[in-house]
């Protein structure tokens, strides 16, 4: 049983005179404790199989199974509790709340998962110190730069322990030198044994995952292993 | 989730928007002042009217004779001995204010003699401070007697040590010494303002016998005997008096059966010489009155907070559109529709209620200004304060409901793609 099994999944813009096949036909399986990266032009639809593979979005027609269990059609709050529990997201664009601070930004997953404050303080600090962040523990995003803004994403991805990872482009708007620190700490997650699936157009970047999927036009173009 | 999570994150979020939310607590604020201010100036211009015109107990009902009555229409003490003899009277008496002069200890007074029988205490709900009101054998006998109100114990003799001093009234050019017996803390000063008998003193026994009364000398109140004002050359008969039911219940038909006892002894059926008003009528008359006023005003109020309400809905629009973003967030991390609507909700109801608690304080600080101007005690009640905190919290819930479930049914990804 994969951890994810997508089956014919597609997802159709304006359905009818311009429509858009964002993913046209796209099947795919990932196996626990993989290091994924998903590459392909502007436009080919990597975000949109990334949103459905973490549950953010719904797709327009076919199965997807998580961990052996079809969520294809779940309720809006059954889908929250899994991704929740299960899924870490590192957005493009970061995607903090401005008005909380560090802390209070990477505690929220801990929060919707209703856990005592004792416990949380401790899981967010970990998650903070683990990328270096302890001493900006109660800083609002607006006064970190963007690689620690990053970081502090990472952090709150990473607080609650889920077995999924999903970055869609983490590096794009870092410095090299960012960059390179939050690649270190996701190839130290997937070292722990996390399933991780990163997007990206940086060949460099996708060269240091294990297998890559190509995207082009909604369809799978392309899956290999790197050696 | 908790709810003591979800007040902090919505403490937190009002913080952080502290002029906005500022803003929109004024529409309530000033919805929930005006209302609370016109119910509790109405309450205590209520109270004030009341009071001013009655001193009845409750359950006591005055029948007045017209001003334009004959002589022999006039109330007897007979007609109070017959309906004393009624079970369904409890207490009779009659009722009259005599204004003369007095010298109490040494000091010259305009008095004004309020009289009665013994039942007098018990229909015009007269309190002693000290001494005893006097009895039934007093009252029949004539007994030279009187009780001062505090107000006077303390003008003429500075102290309530008085009991067994001797005042001397006049009236009529007649004099007649009376014993003090009693103190009473009731302040009659109503009865002898807002009587249909005081305007018909005020012409004859003031004006002719009192040349005091022009040099404004310091007013005293005793309660006599009314036998003791008759000797001092009264006609002896009366156009007012008081009776109370033996069953409380009866005050309404009581005034009826005491009118028509009248007009059947004075034979004068079918004349409007009688009429007849209790403490119930009086209480209906002026609510009225004071309630067409409230309900008016109160509505323009209403409407205010409807506006307030709506500024209230508009800003949680703009809110949940400036947050979307963050909206999204939340649900990506896990959080429930059910979490996102009631942190809206919660949101929109604490801006209503503490603008409702800042409202209901305003309110009565200006219901106290006007009533201090108008020289009116103001009276809050629980009620009113339970109206305001649940008007408010139902504008807040009812105009914060919809940018709530608005905020929590977008799908995750359509708020995220939002800026
Ligand atoms: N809400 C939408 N309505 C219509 N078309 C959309 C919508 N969202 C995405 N698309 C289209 O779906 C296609 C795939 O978009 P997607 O965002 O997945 O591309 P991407 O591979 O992530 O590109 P990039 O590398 O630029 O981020 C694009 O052609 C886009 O125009
Ligand atoms: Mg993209």
């Amino acid at each position: 049983m994969s951890l994810i099994d997508v089956r014919d999944v597609y997802k159709i813009y304006n359905p009818g005179e311009n429509e858009v096949r964002a993913l046209d036909g796209v099947s795919l399986k990932i196996e626990k404790g993989e290091f994924v990266a998903i590459i392909g032009q502007s436009g080919s639809g990597k975000s949109t199989l990334m949103n459905m593979l973490g549950l953010l979005d719904v797709s327009t027609s076919g199965e997807y199974y998580m961990d052996g269990i079809n969520v294809s059609h779940m309720t809006d709050d059954e889908l929250s509790q899994i991704r929740n529990e299960k899924i870490g997201f590192i957005f493009q664009g970061f995607n903090l709340i401005s008005s909380l601070t560090a802390k209070g930004n990477v505690e929220l997953p801990l929060v919707y998962r209703g856990m005592k404050k004792a416990k949380r303080e401790e899981l967010s600090k970990k998650a903070l110190e683990m990328v270096g962040l302890e001493k900006r523990m109660y800083h609002r995003p607006a006064q970190m730069s963007g690689g620690q803004q990053q970081r502090v994403a990472i952090a709150r991805a990473i607080a609650a322990k889920p077995p999924i990872i999903l970055a869609d482009e983490p590096t794009g708007n870092l410095d090299s030198h960012s960059g390179k620190d939050v690649m270190r700490i996701i190839h130290q997650l997937h070292e722990e044994g996390r399933t991780v699936i990163l997007i990206t157009h940086d060949n460099d970047i996708a060269a240091e995952a294990q297998r890559v999927i190509r995207i082009q036009d909604g369809k799978i173009v392309d899956d290999y292993f790197n050696k | 989730m908790s709810i003591w999570e979800n007040i902090k994150i919505a403490v937190y979020s009002i913080r952080t928007n502290m002029m906005r939310s500022l803003l929109t607590m004024l529409g309530i604020i000033i919805g929930v002042a005006a209302v609370i201010a016109i119910i509790t100036v109405g309450n205590g211009g209520r109270d004030f009217i009341i009071d001013m015109m009655s001193d009845m107990s409750s359950g006591a009902v005055t029948v007045n004779v017209a001003t334009d009555a004959a002589q022999s229409e006039k109330i007897t003490s007979e007609d109070i001995e017959a309906l004393k003899n009624l079970d369904a009277i409890k207490y009779a008496t009659p009722m009259d204010y005599k204004i003369g002069s007095a010298i109490i200890d040494d000091e010259p007074s305009m008095c004004i003699a309020i009289s009665g029988n013994e039942d007098l205490a018990k229909v015009m709900n007269i309190t002693m401070r000290r001494g005893r009101f006097f009895t039934a054998e007093e009252s029949e006998n004539g007994a030279n007697v009187c009780i001062i109100t505090e107000l006077t114990a303390y003008m003429v003799f500075g102290d309530l040590d008085c009991i067994g001093e001797y005042i001397n009234y006049t009236l009529n050019e007649k004099s007649v010494r009376l014993r003090i017996i009693g103190i009473t803390n009731t302040d009659l000063t109503a009865s002898s303002s807002s009587s249909a008998s005081m305007s018909n003193m005020m012409s004859s026994d003031m004006m002719k016998n009192n040349p005091m009364m022009s040099s404004g000398v310091a007013m005293s109140m005793v309660i006599t005997p009314i036998t003791v004002t008759d000797a001092l050359g009264g006609t002896n008969t009366y156009i007012s008096l008081y009776v109370m039911a033996a069953d409380q219940e009866q005050a309404d038909t009581i005034g009826n059966v005491v009118k028509n006892i009248l007009y059947a002894r004075h034979g004068n059926f079918g004349s409007d010489t009688y009429s007849a008003m209790n403490m119930e009528n009086l209480t209906e008359m002026v609510d009225k009155i004071v309630n067409v006023f409230t309900t008016f005003v109160a509505g323009i109020s209403a409407i205010a907070l409807v506006v307030g309400g709506i500024g209230v809905m508009n800003i949680m629009l703009v809110s949940v559109t400036e947050r979307t973003r963050e909206i999204g967030i939340r649900k990506a991390l896990g959080a429930k529709t059910s979490t996102i609507m009631f942190q809206f909700l919660t949101e929109s109801i604490i801006l209503c209620v503490i603008g409702g608690i800042v409202g209901l304080i305003l309110g009565v600080g200006m219901a106290a200004v006007v009533a201090d101007v108008a020289g009116i005690a103001i009276r809050v009640e629980v009620s009113t304060i339970a109206i305001a905190v649940g008007f408010a919290s139902a504008v807040g819930i009812f105009f914060g409901i919809y940018p709530a479930r608005k905020a929590a049914k977008m799908l995750p990804i359509e708020a995220l793609r939002r800026d």
